[in-house]
């Protein structure tokens, strides 16, 4: 647990109206540094940095922000930025106007909205003639940009990232991380959200499972990597001789079970592994020593949504 | 003991962010073009009933003079005062806000160091100033229509009426206004809500009280002389003098009154609500 908690959760139970629950006696605390808060669509990601920033209260359960309650509290934003999830814009306003006008908002002077418009659009890498362009205009990747962009105005202590990354191009993700780690020695803090590992892996240094409105796993990147590697796999083979492998493969301690599929020229295996992490060590070694041909080979449960229905299960 | 949580973080309070918001406001839901196509809409209802009273003259002034006159007036005392303006007024507020809750561009408010009921006084400000500005071109210009139809018909043409109409109709709009962002801030969905409410108001409750349809907001500033605008339509039209009098005046401060309570319970609510 981190030493001084910026976020925290006490039992927070939201649901909204028709019985539906957002968040299910969730208690968790958020430190300094990157935290990656990952979950599939519908987890509870949105819903739990909404109350986060205070545009929604908890029914069950308290939360604060630098100790205090959000809840419609704005004066956490001099210390706090949001970045929502929403595609949403003012459509006749370009990219510096819709900067400008939130920086004049924000507390700065005529002069100061302008400089800090340009400071932001200088991190996101827009500072050019695209900035000039209205935002309907842009790109969904450009958009990403000036929502992150939005959120650092004041320079926050503390960002909140609602799924910056979703619908961006490979580029803008690449540039966005780099932002957030350059942020992160800067000495601010990140709760960014995401339903895929791979995006925050890189910069986070902590990561949070949320699924079905609860908190399943917390810890450091390596130790949900590892939860990964360690629940039961099904992995896919396709082979020209899958009774040939079934028996080299039946043998080894990582193996569970082999399920051979006959379909003549479609033969394949299923195996089930409870290491997979030594199965994928020890595969390789048995193909070559047996001279057996792989045509395909897959592990249909290397993915967060296996990991959670693994958790949900146990 | 539950732990008590406060707040220790200042947000700050100042007219240039109140101006921005009034500005965007502003900019979406009058100056778009989906306000800019109502103002029209009121003014091609201001323009339509004149086209009647040119036609009246035009054929024998002994049989159509009287019956487009008044249906002239009807056209414009009902159906333009009382349906298509507060009806406009009903859909700018409401869209005022509830479009900024639906695409979620109030977020971008919400998220800010400034007190969250600095956001609703800027829009309801800008709702007022929208108000102000459709009755400002709107309703003269149907009074214009109004007078020039009854020059045609050789009627006489009552100033004073004509002025404490288009009084009546702002502040009776101003409070209109705040009553449907009050809806807009507690309801989703707050045209649907507000048409209800209009239906509700203007013609059952209205009808209740005064035993006929139509007209609930001028209830408020005619309850007080009903009986001298009823005699005053009863006999001749227009052919006595309508001089205000003071209990007019006091009907508009309870107008103005009512707009301040509702427009202080909206600002409340909007301050107060989730944003989900």
């Amino acid at each position: 647990m981190a030493k001084s908690p910026l976020i925290v959760f006490e039992h927070v139970t939201k649901w909204y109206s028709g019985n539906v629950i957002g968040l299910n006696q969730c208690s968790a605390t958020i430190g300094k540094g990157i935290t990656g808060l990952l979950g599939p669509n519908g987890a509870g990601k949105s819903t739990f940095l909404k109350l986060a920033t205070g545009q929604i209260y908890p029914n069950i359960g308290q939360v604060s922000i630098f100790g205090v309650n959000p809840f419609a509290n704005t004066g956490i934003f001099t210390k706090v930025g949001y970045c929502p999830e929403q595609d949403a814009f003012w459509s006749w306003m370009t990219g510096k106007e819709f900067l400008v006008n939130l920086s004049l908002v924000h507390g700065f002077s005529k002069k100061e909205a302008k400089d800090e418009a340009k400071r932001v659009l200088e991190i996101v890498g827009l500072d050019d003639a695209r900035a000039d362009r209205r935002i309907v205009t842009y790109s969904k990747g450009m958009r990403q940009r000036v929502k992150v962009a939005q959120a650092m105005i004041g320079d926050p202590e503390l960002l909140i990232l609602d799924e910056p990354f979703a619908g961006a191009d490979p580029i803008t993700r690449a540039y966005l991380g780099k932002v957030f780690e350059k942020l992160k020695k800067k000495g601010v803090s990140i709760l960014i959200s995401s339903h895929v590992l791979h995006e925050v892996e890189a910069f986070a240094s902590q990561i949070k499972l949320i699924y079905r409105g609860r908190l399943l796993a917390e810890g450091p990147v390596k130790r949900i990597r590892q939860l990964i590697y360690d629940h039961p796999h099904r992995i896919f083979i396709k082979t020209k001789s899958p009774r040939k492998l079934a028996q080299h493969l039946i043998i080894e301690p990582s193996v569970s079970s082999v399920e051979i599929s006959n379909g003549g020229k479609n033969s394949s295996l299923w195996v089930l592994s409870k290491n997979p992490y030594e199965f994928y060590r020890t595969l390789p070694k048995i193909l070559i020593d047996t001279g057996i041909p792989v045509e395909e080979f897959q592990s249909v449960d290397d993915n967060l949504q296996a990991v959670f229905d693994y958790l949900i299960s146990r | 003991m539950e732990k008590q949580i406060t707040s220790t973080m200042e947000t700050h309070s100042d007219l240039l962010s109140n101006q921005v918001i009034l500005r965007v406001s502003i900019r979406r839901s009058i100056l778009s073009r989906r306000g800019l196509a109502i103002i029209l809409v009121q003014l091609l209802f201001a323009i339509y009933p004149i086209i009647g009273v040119y036609m009246a003259q035009t054929k024998d002034k002994n049989i159509y003079a009287n019956g487009a006159m008044e249906a002239f007036h009807g056209w414009i005392r009902v159906l333009f005062e009382i349906i298509i303006f507060p009806f406009s007024i009903a859909i700018v507020s409401s869209l005022l806000i509830s479009d900024e809750i639906e695409d979620r561009t109030i977020t971008y408010w919400l998220i800010r160091p400034i007190p969250r009921y600095e956001i609703f006084v800027s829009k309801l400000l800008s709702l007022f100033f929208g108000v102000a500005l459709m009755s400002i071109i709107v309703v003269p210009f149907n009074f214009l229509m109004f007078a020039w139809g009854a020059q045609i018909l050789g009627e006489q043409i009552y100033w004073e009426l004509l002025a404490h109409h288009l009084a009546i109709s702002i502040v009776a709009n101003l409070f209109f206004a705040s009553i449907m962002m009050f809806f807009a801030t507690r309801f989703p969905h707050s045209i649907l809500i507000s048409i209800i409410y209009l239906i509700l108001w203007e013609y059952l409750i209205y009808s209740i009280i005064s035993e006929s349809a139509g007209g609930g907001l001028r209830w408020f500033f005619a309850r007080n002389y009903i009986e001298q605008y009823q005699e005053f339509i009863a006999n001749e039209f227009f052919q006595q003098s309508f001089v205000l009098d003071v209990s007019s005046y006091s009907n508009l401060l309870i107008l103005g009154g009512l707009t301040l309570l509702f427009s202080f319970l909206a600002v409340k609510s909007g301050a107060k609500r989730e944003y989900p």
